[in-house]
């Protein structure tokens, strides 16, 4: 595979271009330091995106971004970022808006959009070891001794429960 | 070497013998876990080559209420589990937070108390192999050893008055020690201070919610309840059963976990809306499965296999990686 344009790393990161779209991209990804770079960098604005205070959307805005992402799911083509694209937006901006709509809808408005909701790992591990103390042979004694550092070093400074 | 039909006899019945004796010995001591105590355990674990203490002093009246504080090697406190009245608060000295969750319940299960022991004796040969002392009281030793490979994987000293256990030693595949528990000191008050189990938030600590509640569902229950479809594995390591599921809600996701059981081991499947991503410090390496590309990550708990179909997955448990790449890829495809 070619090295990825920079809507086909965008696709990638929002797992999008089906499957065999992802696969190809993923398995490109981790060969190419220049693409790999690209999506490094698109994932950083991303998450930056994330970070941002999220003011109120204008009520209009919300409006057309909605039918603009419901026309596209419809048209199972990203047309509406190509649309962004026209107006003008540079990549790094493109990016952020996706991710700052994706921020908006994803807790107000339709599926296709919504944000990654972001789970601890350790949360499951703390779920296996509960069920795991009700074992016969269970050790609680034992199990406790790692529980709380798990709980505490999936969360970090955020609280995330 | 041969033996005539009437000395394999004997020897059979008095394996079974040994077996059934154990077994009595660990009713008893299942039936003890109603016994007040206090005491102080030192746990040791190995884990790459690294050895870890921990000292936990333990106040226990029941299931539900019970005390543990948890010192590091240096005798430094670093968290208290507090158990009562159906809450169960985790404190992290070192983060100054208070996690809030419910304690671990066998009642919460589908598979009743006599069929999980039938299920641990179908799996797992326990013998009587002596009798020692741990913590000054004389207990029975009993050997856990898996009929599959017969290999022993733990070593248990269950006081012989109260059937608790004072010592525990767990051993891997290779037989190397993977980890250990013993008493240094344990008494049986006829009442044990209430106080014990008042647990009061630390000023300045966090309160975070786990969101952990035992519960358990049968699978069409799972599904009724969060409209995900369940996409249990076709394929188990032999030994291990379904035995139920429950729902973990984290932030408006829902998140299946599968539990499976071989009477003595646990293995976990998670099932997560494509949404959902799994925050992890965890260094992971890429593994492959016949359908794609997968992560994998070891825990205290065993090894980890991530990947997504659809929806996104996670395999918990200690079997060989090989066994639980093929329960991986005996979960049905997301149709996409």
């Amino acid at each position: 595979m070619s090295c990825l344009s920079w809507e086909e790393v965008c696709d990638s990161l929002h797992g999008e271009g089906g499957a065999s779209f992802l696969e190809r991209a993923r398995a490109h990804l981790s060969g190419c330091a220049a693409c790999s770079a690209e999506a490094g960098s698109a994932e950083r604005t991303r998450l930056r995106a994330e970070l941002l205070p999220v003011p109120p959307m204008p009520r209009e805005l919300r409006a057309a971004l909605v039918a603009m992402a419901r026309e596209a799911d419809a048209a199972r083509r990203p047309g509406w970022r190509e649309r962004l694209a026209a107006a003008g937006l540079a990549p790094a901006a493109l990016a952020a808006a996706a991710a700052a709509a994706a921020l908006f809808l994803g807790a107000r408005g339709p599926a296709p959009l919504e944000a990654k909701i972001e789970v601890p790992l350790d949360l499951l591990i703390a779920a296996h070891q509960q069920y795991a103390r009700t074992l016969p042979l269970s050790a609680p004694d034992e199990l406790e001794t790692r529980m709380p550092d798990q709980l505490a070093g999936a969360t970090g400074e955020r609280d995330v429960f | 070497m041969s033996f005539s039909p009437a000395l394999l006899a004997v020897l059979c019945a008095a394996r079974v013998h040994a077996q059934d004796d154990a077994m009595a010995v660990l009713r008893r001591s299942l039936a003890g876990a109603a016994t007040p105590y206090q005491g102080q355990a030192l746990v040791e674990t190995r884990a790459g080559g690294v050895l870890r203490r921990s000292l936990v002093d333990v106040v226990y009246e029941s299931p539900q209420r019970y005390r543990r504080d948890i010192a590091d090697g240096r005798g430094f406190l670093v968290a208290s589990v507090v158990a009562e009245g159906g809450r169960e608060w985790v404190y992290d000295r070192r983060r100054r937070s208070v996690w809030r969750g419910e304690p671990a319940d066998p009642d919460y299960k589908l598979i009743d108390p006599d069929e999980e022991l039938a299920l641990l004796a179908r799996n797992y040969e326990l013998r009587r192999v002596g009798r020692e002392e741990a913590a000054g009281r004389l207990c029975d030793v009993v050997e856990v050893r898996a009929r599959r490979g017969g290999r022993v994987v733990q070593r248990l000293w269950l006081d012989q008055k109260r059937g608790m256990a004072l010592r525990r030693r767990n051993f891997g595949p290779d037989g190397a020690e993977l980890s250990s528990m013993r008493y240094l000191r344990v008494a049986f008050p006829a009442r044990v201070d209430a106080e014990s189990f008042a647990f009061r938030v630390p000023p300045g600590a966090r309160m975070l919610d786990s969101g952990l509640r035992p519960d358990y569902l049968a699978l069409e229950e799972a599904a009724s309840a969060t409209g995900l479809v369940p996409r249990p594995p076709a394929w188990l390591p032999p030994g291990y059963i379904f035995e139920s599921v429950n729902v973990l809600p984290h932030k408006g996701a829902t998140i299946l976990h599968y539990r499976y059981s071989d009477g003595m081991d646990v293995l976990s499947l998670f099932q997560y809306p494509r949404r959902v991503r799994l925050a992890s410090e965890q260094p992971a390496q890429p593994a492959a499965l016949r359908r794609g590309p997968a992560r994998l990550s070891w825990t205290p708990d065993g090894t980890l296999l991530e990947w997504e179909d659809g929806e996104g997955f996670a395999l918990l448990g200690r079997m060989p990686l090989e066994e639980l790449r093929r329960v991986a890829d005996s979960v049905p495809g997301g149709g996409r």
